[in-house]
């Protein structure tokens, strides 16, 4: 696909476009692929939160929560970034695993509608690029 | 030449991205990518590289640990998403804190902060002789004129077209000081000089007859160094 082509895409306001197409010299293909990894990983590690909050192992959580967290931010969504850091910044005050597990439940609808969000704006990508160059 | 640099980042899409700028850049050769200081130290420990992306939080042991066990000091980028590390950093005299995820720009900014090491690195390029101390007197060898150093536990033997000379030395002294261009380290035992290797076969390479080992912690650093077409 022409750089000059994928310039007319145009990402989902939601994402951070500048960086993203900045990372990857406008490959959309490129940021696809980054889009798929860091979502799956992200998707992953969610699982595991809800295990390890109701064994409240608080340390494991924030240190599992801190190798994710810039996945976000390589998926041109500070926000969510933010969000994870506020929940290690939360974990690091160590609480007790009845308020671990209200806080994961309260913030897992958010982290499911990021993933979701990336999910559409893959697909969309690559229907985009599926299109003949014209 | 460029600066040859290994990534230690246990995260793969920040490694790969990495991976990205350093070769857009032009400047940096990354020789080899580690997702743990485990799997990254015996490597380092064998090769010499000038600059290490270093990833702080990884399971096992962390990127300061890493930084403790190595017996040089390359120049060093950490590359973290925890602010905190900043006083670590500065103890640790690093050159420079990415957090991530980061720019092409900011990353382009931490090189340039590498600038007086790569002079540095170019003067030692530049050196086209060593001066060795035997039987009592500095003897001068021309970089062109060795063949490749042998070690001999505590001495090494130089092999040049004429003669062979032994000297108090340790092949790990010489790697630091050699000029980097010219020569390169295969094997714990061997440095050579690059531009007399007559053919490589497999996990051996071969100066004027004489059979040398690589060794697989240096392989790919030697065949980084190959101009193969």
């Amino acid at each position: 696909m022409h750089a000059a082509t994928q310039r007319a895409f145009q990402l989902n306001s939601a994402f951070d476009a500048t960086f993203l197409m900045e990372m990857h010299d406008n490959d959309l293909a490129a940021i696809s692929a980054i889009l798929v990894t860091a979502s799956q990983q992200i998707s992953e590690e969610l699982d595991r939160y809800l295990i390890l909050a109701e064994k409240g192992d608080c340390s494991e959580l924030k240190r599992r929560i801190h190798l994710v967290k810039p996945l976000w931010g390589y998926c041109g969504l500070p926000e969510m970034q933010m969000k994870y850091q506020h929940m290690e910044q939360f974990l690091g005050e160590n609480p007790p695993a009845e308020v671990i597990r209200a806080r994961l439940q309260s913030e897992h609808p958010c982290i499911v509608e990021g993933l979701s969000l990336i999910t559409a704006e893959v697909v969309r990508i690559q229907e985009y690029l599926k299109q003949p160059a014209s | 030449m460029k600066t040859t640099a290994v990534i230690v980042e246990d995260l793969s899409i920040a490694a790969e991205v990495l991976q990205k700028y350093c070769q857009k850049s032009g400047k940096i050769n990354v020789i080899e990518s580690f997702s743990s200081v485990e799997d990254a130290l015996p490597f380092l420990s064998e090769n010499i590289v000038d600059l290490l992306f270093l990833d702080v939080e990884m399971p096992g042991a962390n990127g300061f640990d890493l930084l403790d066990k190595l017996s040089y000091s390359p120049q060093v980028i950490l590359t973290t998403s925890k602010t905190e590390y900043a006083y670590n950093a500065f103890e640790y005299s690093v050159t420079d804190f990415l957090k991530k995820p980061f720019t092409y720009q900011r990353f382009m900014d931490s090189l340039g902060k590498l600038k007086e090491d790569i002079s540095r690195k170019d003067e030692a390029e530049e050196m086209s002789h060593i001066y060795i101390k035997s039987d009592g007197k500095l003897i001068r060898l021309e970089n062109d004129d060795i063949l490749y150093i042998e070690s001999m536990g505590d001495y090494v033997k130089f092999i040049t077209n004429e003669k062979k000379i032994i000297t108090h030395n340790t092949i790990k002294n010489l790697t630091a000081k050699i000029n980097p261009s010219v020569f390169c380290k295969v094997h714990r035992s061997y440095i050579i000089n690059m531009n007399k290797i007559s053919d490589i076969r497999e996990n051996m390479l071969y100066i004027k007859g004489t059979q040398i080992p690589i060794s697989k912690a240096n392989r790919t650093m030697v065949m980084s160094r190959l101009k193969i077409i």
